[in-house]
């Protein structure tokens, strides 16, 4: 794994295989002059709203935020997003809206929007379409897998034979000092994306129960600062080192 | 108290013609009484009959066990039954009867239900002209369906059905005839948020009676009973107040303190909970009914599980035979986690003397007739004399029989603390009973219910509000607030993040709708979250566990995730094991030995701030008497002054000696701060010793962790109890003498206590219930959409801080801030006690004093954070690297 200083003097970030691993939680390929990110979760609150609880709108300005700083890393024109774009799984007019503001916001960017099947996704095609997506410039298509510089880019819900895989799903974290710091999973192949939205309570790597096989492999845990990334070694021995 | 209407109290002689008050009731009720009561009525009936026969507002102010229930009762059922006999009797609701607890609507209406069958008789009746009907959360569809159509002349109800009915359209006509009604319990509700809330909901109930209903409290003995009764009739009404003897005769309360512990012995939990369990074997055999109060539901399984399952016993039947007494055992848990029907059970076996023991946590110190129990054992603390008191007073109900009550302790500290609380439940000085001040939580509540049921007009809301006891300071901005944070119009702050103006809402959801001075429900969907919501008990995210497919009782959420298949642990005292989860139901299968025991979150129990000093001053004398005649001056004066066994003024004495060869026992009003080397990390921990409750030294400690955070600029544990706090400095902080005056000074306390307290999590933990309460955030979502991505603790990390940066005066805040402040924490006796100029001495020991171990035991320690998230992840990765040998890439 290589570390490359990124000009403008901003925090090293890891590159795996061509793919910049970002502290916003994105991988972004220079060459392909494309950025993945995995478990935007929009329209959080209004799923919330309709089980009945009353709470401040926030997560399109929070991932516009984030987005802004992912963006000015490296140029970009296609930003993949590896499932879970939005939170409800039903029709929600509201959760339409701020995708259509979403997708308003990158083509005023220039990038283009490719949309990854998700466990949450079931009604995002017809979100998509009721808001005209589908003829706006930054035309999102709705796809299971796509495959980027011999990477194939998944969701991760379901298993997708492939020698190298960029997923996400799985939420991983790592908790320290009651705090819960996003944080990617590399090696053996493969990308594990931590979830860009700030509302998944997030898989602890060091102390919950983990999917089958992760134990096993060699993948390595890069906990996000915010700001930087910094590696904490095998998912292995990860338990045993932090005591 | 407030301004306004005078409440009249007296002290009325013992002496009572029993013929005179009798004659205020009619034939056939006065003959039953007589039949049945053939003594006559307690002096607590006797007081109560004629002021409810003349339409007062009462209150009664009674010992338990004193037939407060007929006192309020028979005089109602008198008037009706007299107007039957006149014709004018007609089909309606009359009187409405509100217990806190489920259970006791149930033994009510069996109590009820006697008389009115012999009254019927002596009328030559076949059916009661007097219909009575129960409404709580476990009444099934059909019966609350056949209430709303047909509804009885008397209800029996909780406080979270009658904020549901009141919301109901549908009984809209039904309040007109009320004429009566009774909250039974009252001094449980006076303190709490529940109370708050029913407070409310009898102006709701009153403003739809064509008259102003009578009401009639019944209270345990409280003192002074003033700010009761003001709670029961609120600022505009008057309040006659009766207080009333126990009967002639009555032997005094006794109660004694054990120990578990001997002198010479460290406290070691495996050793005194063996001997708990011996102790209460021997006093289930000597009583007939023994009521064990456990405080804590875990504990109380645990307990339960022993006691059936002797440990000798079942090393006999080591081939795994199933034990004789499972069938029916002799010894029943009670809490509210059961299933009803558990409850009801146990309960029905108590009544007919076929349980030697029942052990419970808190629910049996309400209510429920214990009928035959000759003894209460309390084990540790019970959290304050009223409640000491009332747990005794659930033993010798048979009048004349002395009310008899065991505390059992474990470690010294528990052993001082039962000393002083027993002492003062001997002589009545119970803790005077506060309500709680307009809290915001309930104040949306009530304002949804209100609008459930109708359109409401803005200004009636806050009058009818301000008409309720706790509510009286209600101020406007405030009401304004929750109409505002209802309607989702609450305003961001500027500058904060707008994609586009105007077009997006601020705010998922929102509840009514407001307009030109009225507000309503937006929607059936709405009133529908409400009706699955209603209600102020705290409650976690519970899971609902089935023994081969029978519902007996609940697990909290969080512990239940992590069950794994072939885990073991005790609820209703038997021993479970998990097999597999479907989505919230638990199925299990009974288990075998040896459980672990399922956790659940207990209450912050302290003393009061008397009782605390009174610990204070008497560890003091006891070291002035050591001082001045060596040992066996102390122990002859423990023994004496504060009539104590020997054995327990043993263990006190161990450890005022060894406080004192150790480092000093600390001389009120002064502080003592000890410093010593943590254990299990490196760094200093500072004991601070204070003659001040929990809640004071919570003040304290918050806003000394929150100078020295800044000081240090790095992260602190504390640890707050009673008598004293503690804080853990990280590695390289110290303190010396000069540090700690600036450390303890008055100058920007209260601002320092809000910091210590927001750099930790207690008021993100409160903003949980108190989200639950206010309805922003649905403990029973609707169904089928639960959200799920975000995990148990989306509104303590996440939602908190998203309320604070959208709305930082949002009245759900301004609550969480008030409850922790005036509920949870006691500034003003931390201030008091500062201005006393206290001296400070510090001493410097090797390890942590007895009285540092014994009172403020490092446990459960709560992180103050002054590192930002981002340098803690830093220094732990600069940790393993440097740990690492090359193997970082």
């Amino acid at each position: 794994m290589k570390r490359q200083q990124v000009s403008g003097g901003r925090a090293q970030t890891p590159i795996v295989e061509g793919w910049q691993l970002a502290p916003e939680g994105g991988a972004i390929h220079p060459g392909e002059r494309t950025a993945v990110i995995a478990d935007v979760h929009l329209g959080y609150e209004w799923a919330r709203g309709a089980a009945g609880d009353c709470v401040p709108a926030h997560s399109l300005a929070e991932t516009l935020k984030k987005l802004e700083r992912l963006l000015e890393r490296s140029p970009i024109d296609r930003l993949v997003v590896a499932g879970d774009l939005v939170e409800s799984p039903r029709l929600c007019a509201r959760t339409a809206a701020d995708l259509a503001r979403l997708a308003r916001w990158l083509g005023q960017r220039d990038v283009r929007l490719v949309l990854i099947e998700g466990n949450h996704d079931r009604s995002l095609a017809w979100m998509a379409r009721e808001k005209g997506l589908d003829a706006v410039a930054a035309a999102p298509v709705l796809q299971s897998h796509l495959l980027v510089a011999g990477w194939t880019i998944a969701h991760g819900h379901r298993l997708v034979p492939a020698d190298r895989l960029i997923s996400g799903h799985h939420h991983p974290v790592l908790r320290v000092s009651g705090h819960s710091a996003p944080c990617f999973l590399v090696g053996d192949g493969r990308i594990i994306l931590p979830a860009f939205s700030g509302n998944a309570a997030g898989l602890d790597v060091a102390s919950a129960r983990l999917p089958d096989g992760w134990l096993q492999s060699s993948l390595r845990c890069l906990a996000s600062t915010g700001g930087d990334l910094l590696d904490f070694g095998p998912l292995k021995t990860l338990h045993a080192r932090l005591g | 108290m407030g301004p306004g209407c005078p409440i009249t109290a007296g002290m009325h002689t013992i002496d009572i013609e029993a013929r005179d008050v009798l004659g205020s009731l009619s034939g056939p009720v006065g003959d039953w009484f007589t039949g049945a009561f053939p003594e006559g009525p307690t002096p607590a009936q006797g007081l109560a009959w004629p002021p409810i026969a003349a339409g007062e507002h009462l209150l009664l102010v009674s010992p338990t066990g004193t037939g407060k229930t007929l006192a309020g009762f028979l005089a109602i059922l008198d008037r009706l039954l007299r107007r039957h006999t006149e014709g004018t009797l007609s089909p309606g609701l009359r009187c409405v009867y509100i217990s806190p607890l489920r259970s006791l609507g149930y033994d009510i209406e069996r109590n009820l239900a006697i008389p009115l069958a012999a009254i019927e008789r002596l009328l030559g009746c076949d059916e009661s002209p007097i219909r009575v009907g129960v409404r709580t959360g476990d009444t099934s569809a059909y019966f609350r369906r056949k209430l709303r159509d047909q509804p009885p002349h008397i209800l029996i109800t909780t406080p979270e059905s009658l904020s549901l009915l009141l919301s109901q359209a549908s009984w809209g006509d039904h309040w007109r005839g009320v004429e009566h009604i009774i909250v039974d319990e009252v001094h449980a509700l006076v303190p709490t948020k529940r109370g708050a809330d029913l407070a409310v909901s009898l102006e709701r109930l009153s403003a739809q009676a064509n008259r102003d209903p009578c009401r009639v409290g019944l209270s345990a003995t409280c003192r002074p009973a003033e700010p009761v009764a003001r709670f029961l009739v609120g600022p505009t009404r008057t309040c006659r107040v009766v207080e009333a003897p126990l009967p002639r005769g009555t032997p005094p309360m006794e109660i004694e303190v054990e120990a578990l512990l001997e002198a010479g012995e460290a406290p070691h939990r495996g050793l005194t909970y063996r001997r708990l369990i011996r102790r209460l074997r021997q006093v289930m055999r000597v009583n007939r009914t023994t009521v064990i109060f456990a405080n804590t539901r875990p504990f109380t399984e645990k307990i339960t599980h022993d006691l059936r399952h002797d440990p000798k016993r079942r090393d006999a039947c080591a081939d795994g035979e199933p034990q004789a007494d499972e069938s029916e055992p002799a010894v029943a848990a009670h809490h509210s986690a059961l299933d009803a029907s558990r409850r009801r059970a146990v309960e029905s076996l108590l009544e007919q003397g076929r349980l030697k023991a029942v052990v419970t946590s808190t629910s049996l110190e309400l209510g429920v007739d214990i009928g035959t129990a000759d003894l209460s054992v309390q084990v540790g603390l019970p959290g304050g004399v009223a409640r000491c008191v009332q747990r005794v007073g659930r033993s010798g109900h048979r009048l004349g029989a002395a009310s008899r009550g065991l505390i059992l302790a474990a470690t010294a500290a528990e052993i001082a603390g039962a000393v002083v609380t027993a002492r003062a439940a001997r002589a009545g000085r119970l803790e005077p009973l506060r309500m709680v001040e307009a809290p915001l939580d309930v104040v949306c509540q009530q304002l949804l219910a209100m609008a459930c049921a109708r359109e409401c007009a803005v200004e009636q809301a806050f009058t009818l509000l301000r008409q309720a006891g706790p509510m009286a300071g209600l101020a406007r901005h405030n009401f304004d607030a929750c109409l505002d944070f209802l309607a989702g119009d609450l305003a961001a702050p500027p500058g904060a993040d707008e994609p586009e103006p105007g077009a997006a809402p601020r705010w998922s959801s929102p509840r009514i709708w407001k307009r030109n001075g009225w507000f309503g429900v937006r929607g059936r969907r709405v009133m529908r979250w409400f009706w699955t919501n209603v209600g102020t008990i705290t409650s976690e995210e519970t899971a609902q566990v089935l023994v081969d497919g029978v519902a007996i009782g609940t697990l909290e959420g969080a512990y239940a995730e992590r069950l794994v298949p072939g885990d073991k642990f005790v609820l209703d005292g038997r021993s479970l094991e998990f097999r597999r989860r479907d989505g919230l139901v638990i199925q299990t299968r009974a288990g075998g030995a040896e459980p672990g025991l399922p956790i659940w979150h207990s209450d912050r129990q302290s003393l009061s701030s008397e009782l605390a000093h009174e610990v204070a001053e008497f560890r003091a004398e006891g070291a002035r008497r050591l001082t001045r005649g060596g040992p066996s001056a102390l122990r002859s004066w423990l023994i004496e002054s504060l009539d104590l066994g020997p054995k327990v003024a043993a263990v006190l004495a161990e450890l005022i000696e060894a406080q004192e060869r150790f480092s000093e026992v600390p001389r009120p009003p002064d502080l003592l701060v000890e410093e010593c080397p943590s254990t299990g990390e490196p760094g200093l921990t500072y004991a601070f010793q204070a003659p001040l409750n929990r809640a004071a030294c919570e003040a304290l400690g918050r806003a000394t962790a929150a100078r020295l955070g800044r000081r240090f600029g790095r992260d602190l544990a504390l640890q707050a109890a009673d008598l004293g706090w503690s804080i853990r400095l990280p590695e390289g902080a110290g303190l010396v003498r000069d540090d700690l005056d600036s450390l303890l000074s008055l100058d920007r306390l209260e601002d320092d206590v809000l910091e210590g307290l927001d750099r930790g999590d207690l008021p993100a933990q409160r903003f949980r219930y108190i989200a639950a309460t206010g309805l922003m955030v649905l403990r029973n979502p609707e169904q089928g959409r639960r959200v799920r991505v975000g995990g148990m603790n989306w509104v303590s990390s996440r939602l908190y801080p998203l309320v604070k940066a959208a709305c930082p005066h949002h009245p759900l805040l301004r609550e969480t801030r008030r409850e922790v402040l005036h509920d949870l924490l006691d500034v003003p006796a931390a201030v008091r006690w500062l201005q006393s100029r206290p001296v400070v001495r510090l001493r410097k020991l090797p390890c942590l004093s007895p009285f540092a171990a014994a009172w403020i035991s490092p446990s459960a320690d709560e992180p103050v954070q002054f590192e930002a998230p981002a340098d803690a992840l830093r220094r732990l990765h600069a940790r393993l690297t440097t740990a690492r040998t090359g193997e970082v890439a």
